[in-house]
């Protein structure tokens, strides 16, 4: 910023004169007291002026919100993506059909894609026309004119600003990104002698004189755009003459200090152009955006003037709301334009013959998603000032993706309604498995509301949701355990830390005697949980949950067996991730990375995985938590999907039904919901009837990749028997085929296996008698 | 010395093994005919041939020989050739992003996790650099040349972190799928 050398004078040089009588001298010594008295007074008010202004200028000239992104879709042959999937994150991407950067159309499962590249936090994404095909919930083919192409993603969704307290919005632009019409534009029509004047144009005022006094009402305004500047960085629009002399005070400081070009980028950055809300809409290139739904260099003639004729008065002209006035003032422009010389008679005709262009408000972002925004702020509190987030202009690119949030908002909406009962509250997380990436996050019933987000706030008692703890402990043991061996299933009493008798019931009030363990825990048996818990030892168990990544209290009672323990439903995630990602650790992501406003990485938050069990272990318990979602407690899944999804999911259910908890996974995606009441009250749904509907309704929807196929090299899966937990042979009364670690299945054999080995050598002795 | 001269040595190797496990799948056949118009695609475009390039799909692993990886998806593929450049130029942060953009595509291929294992050794991170190769480990299928190259990676890993006996146990695994 250059600065000129001349410095605003104010010394005051009060001169002694000689003593006379009479009343002219003593008006006159009154006259210099006065001046001695008021001219370091309005030295000091200068100075204090120009101090603000130089500072104004100087520092950082606006606070620029920070952006806030979701991520972007990627686009490649064989993604899991139906064809509503993707108009709803083209939609969410503010894509509209039609023609030109930034839409798209559509034909079926034939799509035409118009982007407008991005840059990216790993480079540059060009603009570029897509044509896709979808068939089968898959993309089948994608291509650009001139051939195939392996992968491009769109523009990610802009889901939100972080504003300071007074919510001013703007995008910044050099003033050599401005169209040269549109400032020819604004000079004609605001400030005619700009580059002549010092702040101050008698002329214009002259000249806004004679055509208000012609017209017989204000058409022109005598303000400079310096003064107008003015009035808009400091001043209230209060219409008195103290403040115009201050405006027109600061007006020829500023031009003292600030050549012409450095006064007018100022302005077109400035310049209130529009409300949306409370977001106030700054500057001609958001303005652009706003209005016209694209950059200001692409825009036509007659769309610069529209914005020009905006200036003077944004919500008398708003051409959405008053589109007659509007058309008539842009018109006016444009013929103005015209007089000067700046476009031909011709040009001003045609664009005067065009419609406004306006396109519909988008609406307002900033709101959108606030649960999800919530973890997004809390992510970067890390590594960020609340202040630089709101004023520096960052780029936060975030893991949110638009079309698993609003079908997760859909779901929770759908099943509340459904139970019909007021005070029922939900929560609801989506987790990508490998990258840990938080998909999506509803934090309750309005998921517009901005308020408690029970998705990382609401520490509820977990309930079945803990117990595959206890079964990796044991499976992590497995000399000892496999999900065949039996575990009683009968009643346990134990003395609490006061001294009160605990005996924990099954839901159904029965008693199975020896379960398997993976019936145990498919169908969420306490008593046998509590049974198994115990003989591993309460540590050992409290050392499998803390490695999951749960949060255990100071002190443990055998209760905590049963989910006797607080945590929040992010907190369920963090440990059924570990679960559904194999046995790695890998801490929840809202935030890839963020960008400075000059479009230079700051920060990448990178994966990071930590190996915290066996992944045989873990394969295991998966199995059994399979088993739970097709033959136990989560078997009402099948309402919503097939059984070759391949879902792993437990239960959960509090004392008196309080909360409600399901946590589920495919190969890709990890959900987690909760059902309750902020005051704890009873909830009348069981972890099946509550929870697990929400998650169906919202899994039903959600492209999703075909499970595994294939079993870890250390696991080899055996037939079983039942009721004995010994080896058996497939064609054992109950027998189950079940996963165990290599070389470690049960010792002995069940009788039925030697049997069959009899008749199968009968078989080959009649077969061979034949040969 | 001794130790940064392994470290290096063993970088090299592993270098080598970036480039080779991301150029292993094939490369995908160029459709060679007239550019396709860009319209709106009119109903009658719903017959027209579109380009193939095999069926869409994941990669049937029942149909790879054994011992043998799926190929990478070409979108993962391109990416991972990439963040190969990236790893040449230094730009390791560069690599990593690229590699978890192949890994959204791929997440279970485990040759972009022991490239994003080499990316974190290469720029010091041995722990991740343990941690990435011992999930690829898990991934691998009886895929055994690249589990024994996680090994390698791994044991390189632990010495330079002083862990000597761990190192020896993962040179140990290393040499229990045959040889190098």
């Amino acid at each position: 910023m250059s600065r000129k050398a001349r410095k605003p004078r104010k010394h005051p040089r009060p001169k002694r004169s000689p003593a006379r009588r009479g009343w002219f001298a003593r008006l006159r010594r009154g006259f210099l007291l006065l001046l001695v008295l008021a001219l370091p007074l309005a030295a000091g008010w200068g100075w204090y002026l120009d101090q603000r202004i130089t500072s104004h200028f100087e520092g950082k000239r606006w606070s620029l919100p920070a952006k806030v992104y979701a991520r972007p879709l990627e686009l490649y042959q064989g993604l899991e993506l139906s064809a509503a999937t993707l108009e709803q994150e083209l939609r969410a991407a503010d894509y509209r059909r039609g023609r030109g950067p930034g839409s798209f159309g559509r034909d079926g499962g034939y799509f035409r894609v118009e982007t407008r590249g991005f840059r990216f936090p790993d480079g540059e994404e060009p603009a570029r026309t897509l044509r896709l095909r979808i068939r089968g919930g898959r993309i089948a083919a994608l291509e650009q004119p001139g051939g195939m192409l392996d992968l491009a993603r769109l523009e990610p969704a802009l889901i939100g600003s972080i504003y300071p307290a007074h919510k001013e919005d703007r995008v910044l632009v050099r003033l050599d990104e401005v169209p040269r019409p549109l400032i020819g534009a604004l000079l004609v029509t605001e400030d005619r002698d700009f580059y002549r004047h010092h702040g101050l144009s008698f002329s214009g005022i002259a000249r806004a004189l004679l055509a208000n006094v012609r017209a017989g009402r204000v058409v022109q305004g005598g303000s400079t755009l310096t003064q107008q500047l003015i009035k808009n960085f400091y001043l209230s629009s209060e219409r008195t003459l103290w403040r115009k002399g201050n405006e027109a005070l600061m007006a020829l400081l500023l031009e003292l200090h600030y050549d012409k070009d450095e006064i007018l980028e100022a302005y077109l950055n400035e310049v209130y152009l529009g409300q949306q809300g409370q977001r106030a809409i700054h500057g001609f290139a958001l303005a652009s955006r706003f209005y016209f739904g694209r950059g200001l260099e692409v825009l036509p003639l007659e769309q610069q003037a529209l914005l020009v004729a905006l200036v003077k008065g944004p919500s008398y002209y708003n051409p959405r709301s008053n589109p007659r006035r509007a058309k008539a003032r842009r018109d006016l422009v444009l013929r103005m334009m015209a007089e000067q010389q700046l476009i031909s008679a011709e040009q001003a005709r045609i664009a005067q013959g065009r419609p406004l262009g306006v396109v519909p408000a988008i609406r307002a972002r900033e709101n959108a998603y606030p649960a999800f925004m919530d973890l997004v702020r809390r992510h970067l509190r890390r590594d960020y000032r609340n202040e630089d987030l709101a004023s520096e202009g960052l780029r936060i690119f975030t893991t949110l993706a638009p079309s698993v949030q609003e079908r997760a908002e859909q779901a929770v909406a759908r099943r509340l309604d459904a139970w019909g009962k007021e005070d029922l509250e939900a929560a609801a997380l989506v987790v990508d498995v490998d990258a840990g990436e938080v998909r999506a996050v509803v934090g309750g019933r309005d998921p517009r509301y901005a308020g408690f987000n029970r998705a990382l706030d609401a520490r509820r008692q977990i309930g079945s949701l803990i117990k595959p703890a206890a079964y990796l402990a044991a499976l992590e043991r497995p000399a000892s355990y496999g999900l065949g061996s039996l575990i009683d299933d009968e009643p346990v009493q134990l003395t609490d830390a006061q001294g009160r008798l605990w005996a924990p019931q099954n839901y159904d009030k029965q008693f199975l005697g020896p379960v398997p363990l993976w019936r145990a825990l498919a169908e969420s048996r306490n008593a046998a949980t509590v049974n198994l818990g115990l003989e591993l030892g309460l540590r050992a168990v409290v050392d499998a949950f803390e490695r999951l990544g749960g949060d255990p209290p100071a002190t443990v009672y055998p209760s905590f067996l049963l989910g006797s323990v607080g945590q929040t439903p992010l907190e369920v995630a963090d440990m059924y991730q570990t679960l559904a990602s194999g046995g790695f650790r890998t801490p929840l992501r809202a935030v890839r990375a963020v960008m400075n406003r000059r479009g230079e990485l700051l920060n990448r938050y990178a994966l990071s995985v930590q190996r915290v069990f066996d992944s045989e272990a873990v394969y295991l318990v998966n199995h059994a938590l399979r088993g739970a979602v097709s033959e136990g407690t989560g078997r009402g899944l099948a309402r919503w999907l097939p059984a070759s999804r391949g879902v792993a999911g437990k239960t959960g259910t509090t004392n008196d039904t309080r909360d409600s908890w399901f946590a589920g996974y495919t190969r890709d995606l990890l959900g987690v919901v909760w059902v309750g009441r902020d005051d704890n009250g009873r909830t009348g749904l069981t972890g099946s009837s509550g929870a697990l509907t929400i998650w169906g309704e919202l899994f039903a929807e959600l492209p999703l990749r075909a499970p595994r196929a294939d079993t870890p090299t250390g696991v080899e899966t055996l037939w079983v028997e039942n009721g004995s937990g010994l080896l058996a042979a497939e064609h054992c009364e109950g027998a189950r085929l079940l996963p165990y670690y290599r070389g470690l299945g049960p010792a002995e054999q069940a009788a039925c296996v030697g049997e069959r080995g009899r008749l199968d050598r009968a078989r080959d002795w009649i077969k061979g008698l034949f040969e | 010395m001794k130790m940064r001269r392994s470290r290096s040595i063993v970088l090299l190797m592993l270098l080598g093994l970036l480039a080779a496990c991301a150029g292993r799948a094939p490369a995908p056949e160029r459709d060679e005919r007239r550019p396709v118009p860009v319209e709106e695609p009119a109903p009658e475009e719903k017959g027209r041939e579109w380009p193939r390039r095999g069926e869409a799909g994941e990669p049937d692993r029942a149909q790879t020989p054994a011992g043998a990886l799926p190929p990478l998806p070409p979108a993962a593929q391109g990416l991972a050739a990439r963040a190969e450049q990236a790893v040449a130029a230094r730009d390791y942060d560069s690599a990593a992003a690229r590699l978890e953009r192949a890994m959204r595509i791929a997440p279970d291929h485990p040759v972009l996790w022991q490239n994003l294992a080499v990316v974190r050794y290469a720029e010091g991170n041995y722990d991740q650099a343990e941690q990435l190769a011992q999930k690829s480990n898990t991934l691998a299928g009886d895929a055994r040349a690249l589990q024994r190259q996680n090994w390698r990676l791994i044991e390189a890993a632990r010495r330079l972190r002083g862990d000597t006996r761990g190192a020896e146990q993962a040179a140990a695994r290393a040499r229990a799928l045959g040889d190098d």
